[in-house]
């Protein structure tokens, strides 16, 4: 169901975008059901790159890109968030950067940045729980 | 519980060809399994990453999850502070009731002291192993997720919350096959009576999504440590050789017109192991020819410690025959407490089950490093949490997932103390080591990458330690 995942998570992307552009508001939350999407696509894009499969891969790490510009717009809009805010910002820059690796080829590096982009994942769930 | 028994072993041995058949990427050797006849032998020893400093890992694993706070992790501030409520502090961030409502910090009630040239802290309730103190890296500053035995058990062993992924030993015959051709490189030698007693059943021995000739095998207590082993009474050695000879004769006769059916080929190599394995295996565990001292050493034919310290001086055997992954579990001695969930009566439950690890594990130590095995063997004591600085029943404590200690000794590892919980022993705040940190820092030390080792799944290059899993250097000596 990889790529059904995937696929959701860009919709869901695309509809948050597209919902804040119309009106201006965060027509679509920051929940457990895009954390899903996102553990998801981390992992599909930590099997890709190991794989060296760039296409598969650079589209993850587009989606990330994408998912985590979100996240963070929807944390900058609410108050005492500034570490979430962080944490999506550098997570975003982690994607961008594997994104330019697998575009250049460079699976090693695209996979060393992986792992700091899970990484950063974990560090924000320290902060931000589940529950 | 469940055991494997001969035939299941047969089975699976067979069977896990097709999987693997399927399709990985074997590590070290990096060709693609989907082509490669190469695993039609599972037991085929292959090469590590790079040089490994551990051959062996013992793997101790306490069921049940004992208090840190009892043992290891001394808390002046937390005995200040007994009584009272879990200060909001210390608390902020944490959903604190995981199994039960939050008491009052309860102080511990042992007496401790420093030990050895480290000063590691030690309380009385482990005084044999408050000698071995030198050899040990204590890791205080472990932390998981979850807050039940069975994901946090599953996460510790699998490196996933639910069932389905391969466990660490699976991963590691996997990955390296077996230094000895009679015996499985992973087994599992559970103790304890009760539902505890297997640690939460075969699941965390399990071989996964891997081909299923790479689940540990569980070694039955007593003389004969597989079921079915043993020849058939009535059928002497020659009949039995005169049998498998015909089946093998049958077999390479049948082979010639298909040639490339790994699992043909498998499943007669499966028979020459079994047959093997009738002599090997008991041999493995036969602790009558261990000396007198020896077994005293290790707490044998001594009510209290005689099931764990059997279970570990049989380890110790296994090591010395190369295999390569041994996971041993901590189970209650005796129907008085059921393993180390002590929500109620601490005193009592960690009383009987250190007394009954305490002896076994400090003897395991000694005999290794007497032995010149130590260097060359990792033994890791862990359990899937720890326990509450606060208190629950009164006199019992709650499950731990953010703060808990967990050690390593021999192998390659550095000993002294790494990491720190916070003042009262609730949450991990130096030197966080996570559980996938500790199972990569594990193969590691098996010459291991954890990001090399990987298998093709439902078109999904997995991991041992999934997307997670850092090595903590600072331990490796």
């Amino acid at each position: 169901m990889k790529i059904s995942s995937k696929t959701l998570l860009a919709c869901i992307v695309q509809l948050a975008l597209a919902g804040s552009a119309l009106c201006a508001t965060d027509s679509i939350g920051v929940d457990a059901d895009l954390m899903r999407g996102i553990d998801d696509t981390a992992k599909s894009l930590d099997s890709d790159v190991g794989q060296k499969d760039g296409k598969a891969a650079a589209a993850d790490a587009r989606s990330l890109v994408d998912t985590f510009a979100h996240i963070e717009s929807h944390y900058s809009e609410k108050p005492e968030t500034a570490d979430a805010v962080g944490f999506a910002h550098h997570t975003q820059e982690l994607a961008a950067q594997a994104l330019k690796s697998i575009e250049a080829q460079d699976f090693d590096a695209a996979g060393d940045t992986v792992a700091q982009l899970t990484r950063s994942c974990k560090n924000c769930h320290e902060v931000y729980k589940k529950d | 519980m469940s055991h494997s028994s001969r035939r299941d072993f047969l089975g699976h041995a067979g069977l896990g060809l097709g999987a693997a058949a399927l399709g990985g990427v074997l590590p070290g050797l990096q060709f693609n399994v989907a082509s490669a006849a190469e695993l039609d032998d599972p037991q085929a020893p292959r090469q590590p990453h790079f040089p490994a400093k551990a051959k062996s890992v013992i793997w101790l694993h306490m069921a049940g999850a004992p208090s840190s706070l009892d043992l290891f992790d001394y808390k002046p501030e937390l005995i200040r502070l007994a009584g009272k409520p879990l200060p909001d502090s210390f608390a902020k961030g944490l959903k604190t009731a995981t199994d039960g409502g939050v008491g009052n910090l309860l102080a511990t009630k042992r007496t401790w002291k420093q030990y050895g040239d480290t000063g590691a802290w030690m309380s009385d309730f482990l005084p044999n192993l408050s000698k071995q103190v030198d050899d040990i890296a204590f890791l205080k500053g472990c932390k998981t997720e979850g807050a039940t035995h069975i994901i946090s058990s599953l996460k510790l062993h699998t490196a996933g919350l639910v069932p389905g992924r391969p466990a660490l030993g699976a991963w590691v015959q996997y990955a390296l096959g077996s230094a000895n051709p009679d015996l499985p490189a992973f087994v599992v030698l559970p103790t304890g009576v009760g539902a505890a007693g297997g640690g939460r059943g075969a699941v965390i021995w399990s071989s996964g999504f891997l081909p299923a000739a790479y689940q540990g095998t569980a070694f039955r207590k007593g003389d004969s440590p597989i079921l079915h082993l043993a020849r058939p009474e009535g059928v002497i050695d020659t009949e039995q050789r005169n049998t498998l000879d015909l089946i093998a004769t049958l077999n390479e006769h049948g082979a010639i017109a298909r040639t490339g059916d790994t699992e043909l080929a498998a499943r007669s190599r499966s028979y020459e192991l079994a047959y093997r394995m009738e002599k090997s295996a008991p041999e493995a565990v036969d602790l009558t020819k261990e000396t007198a001292a020896t077994r005293e050493l290790y707490g044998v034919g001594a009510k209290e410690t005689d099931e764990f310290g059997t279970a570990l001086l049989r380890a110790r055997r296994l090591v010395e025959r190369n295999v390569r992954f041994i996971h041993v579990i901590s189970g209650a001695p005796d129907t008085s407490v059921d393993s180390w969930d002590a929500h109620n009566n601490l005193e009592k439950n960690h009383g009987v089950m250190s007394r009954s690890v305490d002896k076994p594990i400090a003897g395991l130590l000694a005999d290794l490093k007497s032995r010149g095995l130590l260097d060359s063997t990792l033994v890791v004591w862990t359990s899937e949490f720890g326990r509450t600085p606060y208190g629950q029943s009164g006199n019992g404590r709650d499950h731990n997932p953010w703060g808990y200690t967990s050690w390593m000794a021999g192998g390659g590892i550095k000993p002294g103390s790494f990491g720190s919980t916070d003042e009262i022993g609730l949450r991990a705040q130096t030197g966080v080591v996570d559980t996938y940190d500790l199972q990569a820092t594990i193969l590691h030390q098996l010459g291991l990458d954890n990001r090399k080792v990987t298998f093709q799944y439902q078109g999904r290059q997995e991991r041992p330690t999934t997307v997670f899993g850092d090595v903590v250097k600072e331990l490796i000596a």
